[in-house]
């Protein structure tokens, strides 16, 4: 097992789009790191950089003790989970899963004796002589699994391997996953855009956007104090509601004219400043006076509601109705209530967040 | 399976490699056959020159057999009837052993010389090529003209027709040895003929009365066309031929190189009035251009009895009356070539170059297979294995060749046809140096020709394409 | 046919039949000219013509033991499959290496390597041809089989051809194997080229194809008769207006059976590379 090191590590593509912009990251040994954000963010990239699928232009990677830059994929002792799977058609599942024990010089019955070893550890016993196209989804899924497992490497790089299954298969496989992890000690890099995958089961998130690191920090942190707009806007579902607010005073925000905090702010904000509040869906309820606003829609979840409204600046709020009875409906008018103690300040001009309290 | 590939393959090497070897070739002074000759002045003196060009005595010198090859453009049976020749000399002599190599067609066989030649390669000493090639062979200064060979063996040319002579003569020089002779001559089924109360021995003499007789066997219901031809570049020069009518200028390109076509005479606009005329009667049929094939198809067409004449060479009477054995209903006839005038024909076919990438021996010992070639044991050999006209007089005392004659009479009328009195211009048929690019000018006229086009256009159209193939070629070797 | 076309649309049965009436029809017309062939061989030239001449009134396999002696189609017979074999493993090989190079690798100049191969592609073998014969005959190379193969064991059109298919291989799977252990040789042959085999394949039939059809090269190259191909023992038994046209065709028909030969020992291959189409897994 290794820890991954990035130092200071950029990417550039053609030599144009920055991927990866000074990024800094320290995985622990044994550690489930995952990297979240959204397409196109970089992970993927980081991924392929410590892969040593491709080079870094500045910066140092290291996994273990070594610095691995100019060190060849095959030398890096990592294993790589494909988004495709990257089975290879023509092969028997056996072989496959044997593959990267070949060039290792093993010959072909030992190859076979632990692709039969990590096939029968993943329930891929029965199909260990059908070709990967005769084979489901989740098994193409759990052999792309077993071939990374095979060499037992010190580092699992697994670049969205769930993205494929389906909605239940998914759910399922998640669980499988942190418990085999678990069970083999692996340091594992993971990357999704999915946030429920990344918080139910990293150690720590890396949150990626542009490139650059948003927020690192365990499920807990990145949820309860998201480190800047991109951050609270990106994880968690519903997203996080973003409201213009007001410093009235040095004591109190208001929305819409409505105080919906005791705030100080004195030394740091002056009356008339402007800032973000940030407020949970399950951080509000309706009651008979707070911030009006208009509801736009009603989602029936079955055992709640999803409502949305606009408020007079125009901000959209989404909340969580979980009372018994008739919910609003479309076009009714609503007063909005947020929990003081759950609101998330930031600055509307860094996007950063303003420790508070 | 397309054998016949060459053909675009050979315009490019024509055209484009003469070129190339004239222009590294090329920097004295051209005599009218552009071989390294001497200017006849003197009889010593060109006596002297010719002996070191030919030393036609050399081969005496030698120790052991001098071994020569020798590059052929002979298929099929005639092939084989070479290959025969050519061991029987190999086995009636020690002096020299000849290797007969087979290089494709007349084409395929001077493109290989030519890109062999340019590319320093081994070349032969001696080859055969077709008449289409003699001006280029003169331009490529590779050869020496056999008349040296001549004047050094003081050989005699006595029993030779003048008319072959001067087919292969340039400028008074006998250029390239005369091997195989061909004339074309015309086929009919004389059945038909009588069965249109024609009579069979007298086949039509002219253009004129080929088309009264053509007219009489499709009136009378017994063909459907009287006349099948293909379309060939090679008869339409017969044609003007026998008006003694020149097809370039500078005398057929036999004082100097020819700079314009003649294809505007009247003769011309003769020919191709009576073709039109023919075939908008109905009285001809057409069996397309095409080498082999077509040339096939108009003798299937009279064996089918769909027609009853067709022109063709002499050269295939041999395989024609072979094949004939097996079709009695057919009797197949052959008569004089149906001029456009009473005058005489060119006569084409391969002849025989001595190479001049080849040592003194060498040389004799090509001179010394040539003439053994031209005896005439050997050319009555040729001519019944094969159908070719021999090239000695003489050789029509052979008791053999007499018989073949009686049994076979088209063989004689081919013979006969080399004595057909009347003057070519220059003494023979047409140098051209792109004689094939010349040919294909006439062809593309004559498909328009059948196609509808006015016979006035086609000669137009026919002269400014001539005139731009023989501009390129000129202007491509520098002149 | 209107009236066809409506009745046809009615049932989709009679479709099904007019469809195979149809291929059924094609065959005929693709197939046509080698049963002319076949007959012709065994007919007179004055037999020709008439629609007699089709009729298979007699076998009569006489001709094949002349054109393989006396018209030594059998010699050259051996020749032309010694040289195309040769050719077409020549061709494949330096155009699985070039295209896996030209897809993959990334060198200097590579670009212009591309461009060097694409316009290659434009040029002739007619203008190519004078210079080949040049280099040959002053390497010695008349009447070797050498020289019958060696110009053409790189083939631009094959490059470019294997360089398409090793490109339509998915990223992932030479990622996957880079990250198992592979070089590129070990991914060139345990990876990329199963997944074009069937690409293998036509390009194999096809250089075969074009070699074995070639006249002008092997004309030029050779003088010897013990090292002439097919092409030309065929143009050499063609005359004026031909000998016996029986040889001829024979000789012609045995020219076209290796083709054929090949055509069934590939067929999978090929329909398969034709309506496989994806290499996803």
């Amino acid at each position: 097992m290794a820890t991954v090191k990035l130092a200071a590590v950029s990417k550039r593509f053609d030599g144009a789009t920055l991927a990866v912009d000074d990024l800094d990251l320290d995985v622990a040994d044994g550690e489930f790191m995952v990297l979240l954000g959204p397409s196109g963010c970089g992970k993927s990239t980081v991924l392929r950089l410590i892969a040593g699928l491709e080079r870094p232009d500045d910066g140092e990677i290291s996994i273990g003790d070594r610095v691995v830059n100019d060190v060849d994929a095959k030398e890096r002792d990592i294993a790589m989970v494909f988004q495709s799977y990257a089975l290879y058609p023509h092969m028997s599942i056996r072989r496959n899963i044997g593959f990267p024990l070949k060039p290792r010089g093993i010959a072909r019955p030992d190859r076979d004796k632990e692709a039969e070893r990590v096939a029968a550890q993943l329930g891929l016993t029965d199909v260990l002589d059908r070709k990967p196209g005769q084979l489901s989804g989740g098994q193409r899924q759990r052999v792309a699994l077993a071939r990374a497992m095979v060499r037992r490497p010190s580092v699992f790089l697994m670049d969205e391997p769930l993205s494929n299954l389906d909605a239940k298969l998914r759910i399922e496989t998640r669980a499988d996953l942190v418990g085999l992890h678990e069970q083999l000690d692996a340091t594992v890099v993971y990357v999704t855009h999915d946030q429920v995958e990344a918080l139910t089961m990293a150690d720590r998130i890396a949150v990626l956007d542009t490139g650059r690191l948003q927020q690192l920090g365990t499920s807990e942190e990145i949820y309860d104090r998201p480190a800047n707009l991109f951050v609270a806007g990106f994880v968690g579902t519903p997203p996080m509601n973003l409201w213009s607010a007001t410093v009235v005073d040095d004591a109190a925000v208001e929305v819409a004219g409505v105080r919906i905090a005791d705030a100080s702010f004195r030394g740091v904000w002056s009356g008339g400043s402007a800032v973000v509040a940030g407020i949970r869906p399950e951080a509000i309820e309706l009651a008979g006076d707070g911030v009006p606003g208009t509801v736009g829609w009603v989602e029936d979840l079955g055992h709640e509601h999803l409502i949305g409204a606009t408020t007079p600046a125009g901000d959209v709020a989404c909340l969580r109705w979980t009372e018994r009875g008739k919910p609003p409906r479309i076009g009714d008018e609503v007063y909005m209530r947020p929990d003081p103690a759950q609101l998330h300040w930031f600055d509307p001009a860094t996007s950063e967040r303003i420790p508070w309290p | 399976m397309n054998i016949h590939r060459s053909s675009l393959v050979g315009r490019f090497l024509v055209t484009g490699l003469v070129a190339m070897v004239f222009a590294a070739a090329c920097t004295g002074e051209q005599t009218p056959s552009g071989v390294d000759a001497p200017t006849p002045g003197a009889v010593d003196e060109g006596r002297s020159a010719s002996e070191a060009l030919c030393p036609t005595a050399a081969l005496a010198g030698a120790d052991g057999p001098v071994e020569i090859e020798f590059w052929h453009a002979m298929s099929a049976t005639t092939g084989e009837v070479l290959d025969e020749l050519v061991a029987d000399y190999n086995d009636g002599q020690t002096a020299v052993q000849v290797t007969a190599v087979f290089q494709g067609g007349y084409r395929d066989n001077f493109n290989k010389y030519i890109s062999t030649l340019r590319s320093g390669g081994t070349l032969p000493s001696m080859i055969q090529l077709n008449e289409t090639s003699m001006q280029q062979m003169v331009d490529s200064q590779s050869i020496i003209a056999v008349e040296h060979c001549v004047v050094a063996a003081d050989y005699d040319l006595s029993d030779h027709p003048a008319r072959l002579l001067e087919q292969y003569r340039i400028g008074g020089e006998l250029v390239t040895m005369p091997f195989q002779l061909a004339n074309p001559v015309l086929f009919y089924d004389g059945n038909d003929f009588v069965a249109a109360g024609l009579d069979p021995d007298d086949p039509p003499s002219d253009l004129g009365v080929l088309e009264s007789v053509s007219r009489a066997l499709v009136d009378t219901g017994t063909v459907p066309t009287a006349l099948v031809l293909d379309v060939d570049a090679w008869p339409f020069e017969q044609w003007v031929n026998t008006a003694g009518v020149a097809l370039v200028d500078n005398d057929n390109g036999r004082t100097a190189r020819a700079q314009n076509p003649g294809l505007d005479s009247e003769a011309v606009g003769d020919v191709l009035e009576w073709l039109d005329g023919m075939h908008d009667a109905g009285l001809l049929q057409i069996t397309g251009r095409g080498g082999d094939q077509a040339a096939l198809a108009k003798f299937v067409a009279v064996g089918l009895g769909t027609a009853t004449m067709t022109i063709a060479s002499s050269a295939s009477l041999g395989e024609i009356y072979k094949q004939l054995e097996r079709a009695p209903d057919v009797d197949l006839r052959v008569g004089p070539f149906p001029g456009l005038a009473a005058g005489a024909t060119a006569v084409g076919g391969g002849s025989l170059y001595l190479l001049n990438e080849t040592d003194d021996a060498e040389r004799a010992a090509v001179w010394d297979f040539m003439t053994w070639l031209d005896e005439p044991v050997q050319q009555v050999r040729w001519s019944m294995g094969t159908g070719y006209i021999p090239t000695r007089s003489s050789a029509s005392d052979d008791a053999g060749l007499q018989a073949l004659w009686v049994e076979r009479p088209g063989f004689r009328v081919a013979f006969d046809q080399l004595s057909r009195p009347g003057d070519l211009p220059g003494g023979g048929g047409p140098v051209i140096g792109d004689h094939l690019g010349f040919r294909d000018a006439i062809e593309d006229g004559l498909e328009a020709l059948y196609a509808g086009d006015d016979p006035a256009e086609v000669q137009a159209e026919m002269q400014s394409n001539a005139d731009e193939a023989i501009d390129d070629y000129n202007r491509r070797i520098g002149e | 046919m209107a009236a066809d076309a409506k009745r046809i649309e009615l049932a989709a049965g009679s479709k099904l039949v007019a469809r195979y009436l149809l291929l059924a029809l094609v065959a005929a017309i693709v197939l046509f000219p080698v049963y002319a062939a076949v007959m012709v061989a065994q007919k007179s030239l004055t037999e020709l013509g008439s629609l007699d001449v089709l009729v298979p009134d007699r076998i009569d396999l006489g001709s094949v033991p002349t054109a393989l002696g006396e018209a030594r189609m059998g010699r050259y017979l051996v020749n032309s499959a010694v040289v195309s074999v040769a050719i077409v493993i020549g061709q494949v090989v330096t155009s699985v290496l070039a295209g896996y190079a030209l897809a993959f690798l990334d060198f200097t100049g590579r670009r212009a390597l591309l461009a060097a191969v694409a316009a290659s592609l434009i040029i002739p073998f007619e203008v190519t041809v004078v210079v080949n014969f040049e280099t040959v005959q002053q390497l010695g190379g008349v009447d070797t089989y050498w020289a019958l193969v060696l110009p053409f064991v790189a083939f631009p059109l094959g490059i470019f051809l294997m360089r398409q298919a090793f490109l339509g291989i998915p990223r992932d799977l030479l990622d996957a194997a880079v990250v198992d252990g592979y070089g590129h040789l070990g991914i060139l042959r345990s990876v990329a080229l199963p997944l074009v085999r069937s690409t293998v394949a036509a390009l194999s039939l096809f250089s075969f194809l074009l070699a074995w059809n070639q006249y002008l090269w092997p004309l030029l190259v050779t003088n010897r008769d013990d090292r002439r191909t097919v092409q030309i023992g065929l143009k050499q038994l063609t005359g004026a207006v031909g000998p016996d046209l029986g040889v001829i065709m024979t000789a012609t028909l045995l020219a076209t059976i290796p083709i054929l030969v090949l055509l069934v020992v590939f067929e999978r291959q090929l329909i398969r590379g034709l309506t496989a189409g994806s290499v996803k897994g």
